[in-house]
């Protein structure tokens, strides 16, 4: 608990939590400007939502999650603080309480973004009723995946001493998730970076002859979920190791 | 004094890693625009206009100020680190120079990474998409108004990564100043927001010029913004003491 103390007062220090909330907010941002206007649009204005919010996740949480991680390895790294806090608690403890801050600042971002979406319903006029269900889902998803995000910036982060690794890793993923997202559905399923994507909870169906899309709730994809948790368990465990292997 | 301090900016790229980046952003926005445009045949037309939405479209709405963002967070990084702070403040000249030589480093990449955005819509459309004939001049003129367009955001990225000494925040910034730029230039106010000036000079997505005639107060725009931002850089190099870490 000290430990994570510890993190809690460094994450302050350096201002994590407009950070967090800014990732959240870019979102939120870009969500609030494409909202629906038409009468049609608005009967549908939730669905839309829930069919966008992925796409933009796609494409910002990537390089999000990247900073995010980037910056809770980067104040050791800045610091040249590992040889310290290696003799003063154990490795595993450093993972820990960094892996908890993480998930926290994790949460912070898809519970914002969750509050967000009646909020700009209610502001826009939806005339449609926000499905809870549906959010729950998006809301865990996006953890998910942003989590699996989220240790691969870490690992790189400790791997690399130079953050432009997990940087341009991150927005170079969110290029490639972002081309995934429009391709095949299996080929989607071979980029981690935009699983936001095939795991949205709604589909869309676009007719290019009478140019209207109808949007669909579609099956949850558990398998993928599945996959996600155990990608992101197998990275949190390479992080553990890259820890506990580094040289100070 | 000036040049000595480019020459030293410039030395510090030498093998560093953003040149990757440099490599590989356009090339995935060049393989994805590409391919975008070959799906999507039958509602574009095919020649070289309808390829430059394609490939404008994601690079310079979203991924344009992010890499903008690496470069000057590398650069700053650089002096953020060890002691270097200290150097930098006591070497022999004037403060501004430091700022600007990094200014116009970072320009002279943004310049770069234009030529390889060209070169490589070239390619794509004349190995991948076979386009006939050539791609109109007026895309070249597109490319450099995007250099000018972004010099606002080169020096507010600069800016970022020298007050706050983070390598992430100036690159999330640049991505929110993507997504905002977009929203500027939907509102039609592109010449009033920095981050949407470069969507403007590249007629990112469009077809059609979205100056028209406003060159002009384009030009002023980007001057004006790069100006009030190497302005405020200055005067907190020249108000701010050193901060040793």
């Amino acid at each position: 608990m000290k430990v994570f103390w510890a993190e809690i007062q460094k994450a302050h220090r350096r201002h994590d939590l407009p950070v967090a909330v800014g990732v959240a907010l870019i979102v939120v941002l870009w969500a609030s400007a494409s909202s629906p206007t038409t009468a049609d649009e608005l009967a549908t204005g939730y669905s839309g939502l829930l069919y966008t919010l992925p796409i933009m996740n796609a494409v910002v949480m990537p390089v999000g999650m990247a900073a995010l991680a980037s910056r809770i390895w980067d104040a050791e790294t800045k610091g040249q603080t590992c040889k310290l806090l290696f003799t003063l608690q154990s490795r595993d403890s450093l993972f820990a309480a960094k892996v908890a801050l993480g998930m926290l600042e994790n949460l912070l971002v898809c519970a914002l973004e969750c509050l967000a979406l009646p909020l700009l319903g209610a502001f826009r006029g939806f005339t449609e009723s926000v499905n809870a269900g549906l959010c729950v889902w998006l809301v865990l998803c996006t953890f998910c995946v942003n989590g699996m995000l989220y240790f691969l910036s870490f690992l790189l982060s400790i791997r690399v001493e130079n953050q432009v690794a997990a940087l341009a890793v991150g927005f170079c993923g969110a290029l490639i998730g972002l081309f995934a997202a429009f391709m095949p559905r299996w080929f989607s399923y071979l980029v981690p970076f935009g699983y936001y994507v095939p795991l949205s909870p709604v589909g869309m169906n676009w007719d290019s002859d009478t140019r209207i899309a109808e949007f669909f709730v579609r099956p949850l994809c558990l398998p993928l979920l599945a996959g996600t948790v155990i990608l992101a368990a197998a990275l949190a465990l390479l992080c553990r190791r890259a820890i506990r292997n580094k040289e100070v | 004094m000036l040049l000595r301090c480019i020459l030293a900016e410039n030395r510090k790229l030498h093998g560093a890693a953003i040149w990757l980046v440099f490599l590989i952003v356009p090339m995935l926005s060049a393989l994805y625009g590409t391919f975008n445009f070959l799906q999507n045949l039958e509602l574009l037309d095919f020649d070289w206009y309808n390829l430059w939405t394609q490939h404008t479209l994601f690079y310079t709405l979203f991924f344009f100020a992010p890499m903008v963002g690496v470069y000057a967070a590398y650069l700053w990084r650089l002096e953020h680190l060890g002691h270097n702070w200290n150097l930098i403040m006591s070497a022999p000249v004037h403060r501004s120079y430091l700022f600007v030589a990094k200014f116009l480093v970072v320009a002279k990449m943004t310049l770069l990474t234009q030529g390889w955005v060209f070169l490589l819509y070239l390619a794509a459309g004349k190995l991948w998409a076979r386009l006939p004939g050539w791609p109109p001049a007026q895309i070249i003129l597109w490319l450099l108004r995007g250099v000018l367009g972004s010099l606002g955001v080169i020096a507010f990225e600069l800016l970022l990564a020298m007050v706050i000494r983070s390598f992430a925040v100036p690159v999330l910034v640049g991505l929110a100043g993507g997504v905002s730029g977009m929203l500027a230039v939907s509102k039609g106010l592109s010449l009033l927001w920095p981050f949407a000036l470069m969507q403007a000079g590249m007629n990112a997505n469009r077809k059609e010029d979205m100056l028209g005639g406003q060159h002009l107060p384009f030009v002023l725009a980007c001057l004006v913004w790069a100006g009030i931002f190497l302005a405020v850089a200055a005067l907190l190099l020249r108000a701010r003491d050193v901060r040793a870490e």
